[in-house]
């Protein structure tokens, strides 16, 4: 499968790679433009179609019924997950890639967490579905808000998003997916 | 952007096992670099970073103002 950028972002080599050693580049902004990712790297602009991603189309085994996350549009999402767990709970979105390989990973989605608790989300990957790594964590704000995310190539076979509130009770961190790409480098 | 070594939890959950980077609270949003045995490597966010140092700026400030007030009387008197 051909890397889907263009210009050529980078050196396929020189990639962060997953337990070795990165050789570095600067992603300073993700966003979406005309119905594409859109991010640049030290300048250069890179734009990738979701509905060109090797994820499009698949299964979410969090929740089969959720096929907003592989749908190819990044304006679509359905209504929010919440937990109010206060561990690490799986929500709203996960793919099986089936087999390891190298993935360069988009995902925009929707969170937050009720006011007066800490609501955390994260992306964890996986290349045997038994151990689950963390990949990217933020804390959620109490207002709704969008977020863009882009994990430098990883060697893995699955992701999932997961989510905990810090009180719990009737307090809730709230997620919801708009797309997750996972384009193979 | 700020990158720091930080140590690994692995929590037994079902069937799996998580492998998640302790880091300070105070952090909103950070990326893994790299896991290695006990030890991450972590990436926060240019735009998170100043967030922080605002946030301890604001901190240190309010402390200088604290310990101002507290010299203050004893130098006047």
């Amino acid at each position: 499968m051909p890397l889907r950028l263009s210009p050529i972002a980078i050196n396929r080599e020189q990639v962060q790679l997953w337990v070795t050693k990165p050789v570095d580049f600067t992603v300073s902004a993700v966003a979406e433009s005309e119905g594409n990712w859109n991010y640049v790297i030290e300048n250069d602009v890179y734009r990738l179609d979701p509905t060109k991603a090797d994820s499009y189309g698949k299964t979410n085994f969090i929740d089969p019924s959720r096929t907003y996350p592989f749908d190819g549009n990044l304006a679509t999402r359905g209504s929010y997950v919440l937990t109010n767990s206060t561990t690490w709970v799986e929500v709203d979105v996960g793919v099986d890639m089936s087999t390891p390989n190298r993935y360069l990973i988009l995902w925009k989605f929707d969170g937050l967490a009720t006011s007066g608790s800490a609501g955390y989300v994260g992306l964890f990957a996986s290349e045997d579905m038994v151990t689950w790594t963390l990949l990217w964590n933020a804390n959620m704000r109490s207002i709704g808000m969008i977020y863009y995310v882009l994990i430098k190539p990883v060697r893995c076979r699955a992701v999932k998003a997961m989510a905990y509130n810090s009180v719990g009770g009737s307090y809730y961190t709230y997620l919801s997916t708009y797309e997750l790409s996972l384009y193979k480098v | 952007m700020a990158r720091m070594k930080v140590p690994v939890q692995r929590v037994v959950r079902d069937n799996e096992v998580l492998v998640v980077p302790q880091v300070d609270p105070s952090i909103p949003e950070f990326y893994v670099l790299n896991v290695e045995g006990d030890e991450a490597e972590i990436e926060v966010p240019e735009t998170v970073e100043v967030e922080v140092l605002k946030r301890e700026l604001e901190n240190l400030k309010r402390r200088v103002s604290e310990l101002e007030k507290a010299v203050m009387p004893r130098a006047t008197a």
